[in-house]
Order: C-alpha cells, then sequence, then structure tokens
C-alpha cells in the first residue's frame, strides 16, 4: 500500500489526538521500519491495520469507525494536495464517478505500483447511484468515509446504504448513494 | 510531548527522508534506464526501417508524406523535406487506383490495397513498382495515417519480357521442325511435278522437231511417208496422250503447293514478328487460322480441327505477337492434351471459335482431351508450373499467356475442364483498348 495512506494516518493522528499519542502508538506496533513512513514508498497494508487496532486501543473507539472517520479526514487533504480532481466537479455523483475513471488512473501513473481498488458505478436516475467496491484488502470503511468526505465537501445530503457481498479472497461491497430530492 | 519522545519523531522524520532520498535516486535510475532502452528501441526500429530494401513512407491522416525511409529516398530520388506534407497519391499516375479513388476511401474500408502502378524517381525516370497501401492506427483503432510499401520491380519486369522472349523462341524452336515437315510434302510433289513438267517439255520438242521436218518435206514436194511414220513413232514412244492429260494437273497441283508453302510461311511469320510493344488492331480471326497452321504438325496426328470464326468480329487493340503466341500455345496444349488422352489411336476434335460478346471478343478453344482435376486446373496459371516431363518446357507457357491476356490486354483467361473428357479455354480481349487492368485491389 502506498505510504501516503501512513503518512496522512500518522498526520491525522498526531492532528486529532496529539504527537504523543501517535507516538505511543507506532511504539507500540513494533514496525519493521520504526513508523518512518514516506509517501513515495510502498508498505505492507497489514501495518495500517495494526496501526488502527492499536489507535482504537488508545481511544477505545472501533476500528471501523477510526477507518471511516480517516476517510473522511483523507478527502479534505485530498481537496488541498490535488485541486486539479475537484476541479470543475460539481457533484459528489460525479466526483465519485471520476475516481475509477480518472483519478486512480491518474494515480497509477504516479506511482506505477499503486493498487486501487476497483469500483462499478451505475446510476439509477438523478438521485441513486451504485458504487460496488472491490479489492483485495479491506479497506471498505475507507472508501466509506471517503464518500463521506465528499458529501461534505459538496455539501449535499446524501445517504449510503451498505451491503457487505460474499467473495473468497479480499472484499466486495455495494453501497448505494442517495441524494436528499 | 516527552523530549525522548520528540527526538523519537525526529528520527522518524529523517529516516523517513532519507527512505524517500533512496527511493527517488532509485526512481530517477529506472527513469535513466527506461529513456536509454527507449531510445535504443527506437534506434534499432530507425536501422531496420533504414535496412528495409523496399521503399517505405509513411503519411498523416490527410494523406499527406510526414516520413520516408533510406530506400524510399533512393527510389525517389528525394529528400523527406522536399515531400514532405506533399499528397502520397501525387507520387502515381492518374490512372493509379490509388489515386482515382482516394486515400479516403482506404479510411474507410481499412481494407489494404496492393497492385502495381508507375511513379517517377527524380534519376531513374518512370519506374515499375508494386505497392500497398494500408491504415496506420493509433493504439485506439482510430486511423493515424498510411503506411505505402512500394518496391521497384522495373528489373524484375523486364527480365520476364526477356523470358517471353526466350520462351516465344523455345516454341518457335520446336514447331520449326514441325513447320519443315509441312513444307516439305508439298515441296516435294511441286518438285516431281516440275521434272515431269521439264521431260513433257523436252519429248514435246522432239516431236515439234520431227512435225518441222514433215512440213520442209511438204514444202518441197517430197514424199511423206516415212516422215508421218517418224513422227508416230515417237509419240508413241514419248505418249503424247498421257503427257497432255497430265501436264494440266501437275501444274494445278504444283501451284497449290506453291500457296501452301506460301501460307505457311505467312503463318510463321506473324510469329517472328519483333514483339511489337505497340498495340495494333489485330484480326483475331487471322491470328486463330495462322497459329492453327503453324501448329499442323502437332495436331494432325491426333485431332481434326474445326473452326467457327464469327464474321462480324471488330479488330482488337492487341499486341499482335505475343496474341498469337498465346492462341498457338493455347492450341499446341489441346493437341498435346488429346495425345495424351488416344495415344496414336482415336482421332480427337479441337474446335476454335470466336465470337463477340457485349465488349469483349472471346475466343474458345475446345478440346476432346484428357482434361485436368482441379487441383492441377488451380495452378495452371502459376509460373513455372508443367505436368510434362522434365525438359518438354519451361512450364512458363500459361503463366505468360495470363499474364499477356489479363495484364497487358486487360483481358481474361479461364479455364472449364472435365477431368478425362476435355477442357476449353476462353480467352476474352477488351474491344475497347483503353482499359487498363494492371491494377488489381488486393485478393
Ligand atoms: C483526489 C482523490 C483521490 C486520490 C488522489 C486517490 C489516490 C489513491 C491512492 C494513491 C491509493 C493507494 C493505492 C495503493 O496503495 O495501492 C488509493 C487507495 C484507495 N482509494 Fe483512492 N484516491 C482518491 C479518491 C478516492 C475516493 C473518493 C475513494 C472512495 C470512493 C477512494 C477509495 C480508495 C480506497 C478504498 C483505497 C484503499 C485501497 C483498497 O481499498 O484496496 N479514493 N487511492
Amino acid at each position: 500500500m502506498k505510504g501516503i495512506v501512513f503518512t496522512e494516518f500518522i498526520e491525522m493522528v498526531e492532528d486529532v489526538f496529539g504527537p504523543d499519542t501517535a507516538d505511543e502508538i507506532i511504539d507500540g506496533c513494533d514496525l519493521p521500519n520504526g513508523g518512518a513512513y514516506t509517501a513515495v514508498g510502498t508498505y505492507d497494508s497489514r501495518e495500517l491495520l495494526a496501526l488502527v487496532t492499536a489507535l482504537g486501543k488508545a481511544t477505545s473507539t472501533s476500528v471501523p469507525d477510526l477507518v471511516q472517520a480517516y476517510g473522511k479526514h483523507l478527502l479534505t487533504r485530498f481537496v488541498v494536495s490535488y485541486p486539479d480532481f475537484f476541479e470543475g466537479v460539481e457533484s459528489t455523483f460525479d466526483f465519485l464517478e471520476s475516481v475509477e475513471t480518472h483519478i486512480h488512473v491518474e494515480a497509477r501513473k504516479l506511482y506505477p505500483d499503486a493498487e486501487p481498488p476497483r469500483f462499478t458505478c451505475e446510476r439509477d436516475g438523478d438521485h441513486t447511484l451504485s458504487m460496488v467496491y472491490e479489492s483485495t484488502r479491506p479497506f471498505a470503511d475507507l472508501a466509506e468515509g471517503l464518500m463521506l468526505g465528499c458529501f461534505e465537501h459538496f455539501d449535499e445530503d446524501v445517504t449510503i446504504e451498505r451491503e457487505d457481498l460474499r467473495v473468497d479472497e479480499g472484499s466486495r461491497v455495494r453501497f448505494v448513494l442517495r441524494k436528499a430530492a | 510531548m516527552s523530549d525522548a519522545g520528540r527526538d523519537r519523531r525526529v528520527e522518524r522524520e529523517r529516516a523517513a527522508r532519507k527512505t524517500a532520498e533512496t527511493l527517488l535516486e532509485e526512481k530517477s535510475r529506472e527513469l535513466f534506464l527506461a529513456i536509454r532502452e527507449l531510445e535504443e528501441s527506437r534506434d534499432h526500429l530507425d536501422r531496420i526501417l533504414a535496412s528495409m530494401l523496399n521503399a517505405l513512407i509513411v503519411t498523416d491522416v490527410e494523406g499527406n508524406i510526414e516520413s520516408m525511409n533510406t530506400a524510399a529516398r533512393s527510389l525517389l530520388g528525394y529528400e523527406v523535406e522536399e515531400l514532405e506534407g506533399r499528397p502520397l497519391v501525387e507520387l502515381f499516375p492518374e490512372d493509379c487506383v490509388l489515386r482515382s479513388e482516394g486515400i479516403e476511401r482506404l479510411f474507410e474500408t481499412r481494407e489494404a490495397r496492393r497492385g502495381e502502378t508507375t511513379c517517377t524517381s527524380r534519376r531513374d525516370g518512370t519506374l515499375q513498382v508494386q505497392y500497398s497501401a494500408s491504415v496506420l492506427e493509433t493504439h485506439d483503432h482510430e486511423p493515424r495515417g498510411i503506411v505505402c510499401v512500394l518496391q521497384d520491380v522495373s528489373e524484375q519486369r523486364s527480365l520476364e519480357r526477356q523470358l517471353w522472349r526466350a520462351q516465344k523462341l523455345e516454341s518457335i524452336g520446336q514447331l520449326a521442325a514441325g513447320v519443315a515437315h509441312e513444307i516439305n510434302t508439298p515441296i516435294q510433289y511441286v518438285g516431281d511435278n516440275t521434272r515431269f513438267v521439264q521431260q513433257s517439255v523436252s519429248d514435246l520438242t522432239t516431236l515439234l522437231a520431227e512435225y518441222g521436218r514433215l512440213v520442209e518435206k511438204a514444202k518441197c514436194g517430197e514424199a511423206l511417208e516415212e516422215a508421218i511414220a517418224r513422227i508416230q513413232q515417237v509419240a508413241e514412244s514419248v505418249d503424247v496422250e498421257f503427257m497432255l492429260a497430265e501436264l494440266p494437273v501437275a501444274l494445278e497441283q504444283s501451284i497449290e503447293g506453291v500457296d501452301r508453302v506460301a501460307e505457311i510461311v505467312g503463318a510463321m511469320k506473324q510469329f517472328s514478328h519483333p514483339g511489337s510493344e505497340e498495340k495494333t488492331a489485330v484480326d483475331l480471326n487471322e491470328a486463330v487460322e495462322s497459329s492453327v497452321t503453324v501448329a499442323r504438325n502437332e495436331w494432325k496426328r491426333v485431332a481434326e480441327v474445326t473452326l467457327d470464326l464469327a464474321e462480324d468480329l471488330p479488330f482488337v487493340p492487341a499486341l499482335p505477337g505475343d496474341l498469337h503466341q498465346v492462341i498457338l500455345h493455347v492450341v499446341v496444349n489441346a493437341a498435346h492434351a488429346i495425345g495424351e488422352k488416344n495415344g496414336d489411336g482415336e482421332q480427337g476434335s479441337i474446335a476454335v471459335a470466336t465470337r463477340r460478346s457485349g465488349d469483349f471478343a472471346e475466343i474458345r478453344i475446345r478440346d476432346t482431351g484428357c482434361g485436368m482435376s482441379d487441383s492441377v486446373k488451380n495452378r495452371i496459371f502459376d509460373p513455372f508450373f508443367t505436368t510434362k516431363p522434365v525438359g518438354t518446357g519451361t512450364g512458363q507457357g500459361l503463366a505468360v499467356s495470363h499474364d499477356v491476356i489479363v495484364n497487358k490486354h486487360g483481358g481474361t483467361i479461364d479455364v472449364e475442364t472435365v477431368d478425362g473428357q476435355g477442357t476449353t479455354f476462353i480467352i476474352r480481349l477488351p474491344l475497347d483498348a483503353t482499359v487498363d487492368a494492371s491494377e488489381r485491389p488486393a485478393a
């Protein structure tokens, strides 16, 4: 998994819970690189899960809730670091559809070894968008958080209905997004 | 934050920076290697194109010349800069399909075109070239331009012409023996008859001398009995009656023989014509007759030839020497096919018919010979294909015939055959000389 997911996570922990908490959980995880992450590096995604689990213990919060919160935070970071992807995009649905067709495509140009998830989008009228998330990793919560971040960014009232689909390996989740009329 | 905590954080940041720098160096090296590899492969590709013997010209999507390889530059005698931006089709003459149909058609159908045409080289003048033109596509199958490959076949064509001439000489050589035989028979009896006339003239002179003596004696009033008896004696000994009856026959036969020889010589002349490169109006019926005459020795023992020649057949614009050669070839083939089937036994038949069929003049040459299997039929027009024993021919005859009829005359040559029963060759020649079949779409 790309380092940017780690560096942003640690920054968030530092900002929200303070540098001591960040230091504490890193110290407690016994990471191969001692927690010295760089955005351009590539690391085992289980390290992130270990960090999140440690943070959950330290803050008595559930891991899914934390991952989701991180997703929401990450989107605000993307708005700052990658303003081009938001340029001229008017709505959540348009933006979310562009993740598969454009954003993750561009991401792979920057990081050829990246393995972003796959999203299959389908619109049902103006107000409903179905997105099926497929990944070799268990980061549907991150996706959900990123979506929530989008709703806030575009200031739209959207609800998410989530259905975990069965797969033999990795994860597959259908999100049905409904925009308030 | 505790000092120890801060120190650890600084340590982590430093380690992260180091990792990032190492990664950057690695990437930078990868990039360098990738660029070098790309340059090498481009260089390699350039060398391949440069070492190609065929001329390669690439155009943009408008059909304007964009680049050419070394062979193209030397074939055309121009540098890329001189032709850059010029329409590709302008390299070819007006009647070339590529030019007349325009390259839009290529983009529409995406079908490659192949053919033969001429193009002008700055150094060598007009060249005969074989071309292929195909659409160059982008990775998402949008037309990007045209790739045109040219091969100079001028030399090949000239070799083919030489081969054709050699083939012609070869068949003339083969025919010469037959023709000599054909001429020999009439010459023999013309000789016999002439000798008979010579003898008769000498006998008649003797007889006339006796008559002279009789007249002298009568003038002097001498007795005539003895002279008359002498005349009777001489007349009897030279058999005047027989002589007078036979002389006109002998003369008639001699004239016939001489005519026959003249006919054969005339037909032969059609073949030894120094192969004119210009088309002239040719009387197909006459071409058929003289070919049949020249080939007589080939067919007379195995077949009877019947001619059914259309009287209203217009003259055809053609190369007379080449055309005679083709008809002769097909007739001789027919005779051989019959010989192969019947041996020296039963007589077969060769029927040659001419007629007008729309805008074409048609010659049908039908034989009752051995016919051909489908596999043979499919290959008869291939160069060097022959079913005859080694040494009997170059196997060029029908291939060259095909070239003459199809490429040089814009006509067609077809064959209908039933294995074991016979073959019909159908030659059609356009009556309109402007038809040029040298360019065909790719098969
Ligand atoms: C400017 C916007 C975005 C950028 C630049 C971006 C870029 C990336 C990158 C570089 C990764 C790492 C892939 C890897 O480590 O192999 C990633 C992963 C991921 N992205 Fe995005 N992304 C963006 C927006 C989104 C949004 C809006 C969603 C959700 C709808 C999303 C969902 C995910 C998820 C769930 C992953 C985790 C990997 C996984 O699940 O397998 N991304 N993205």
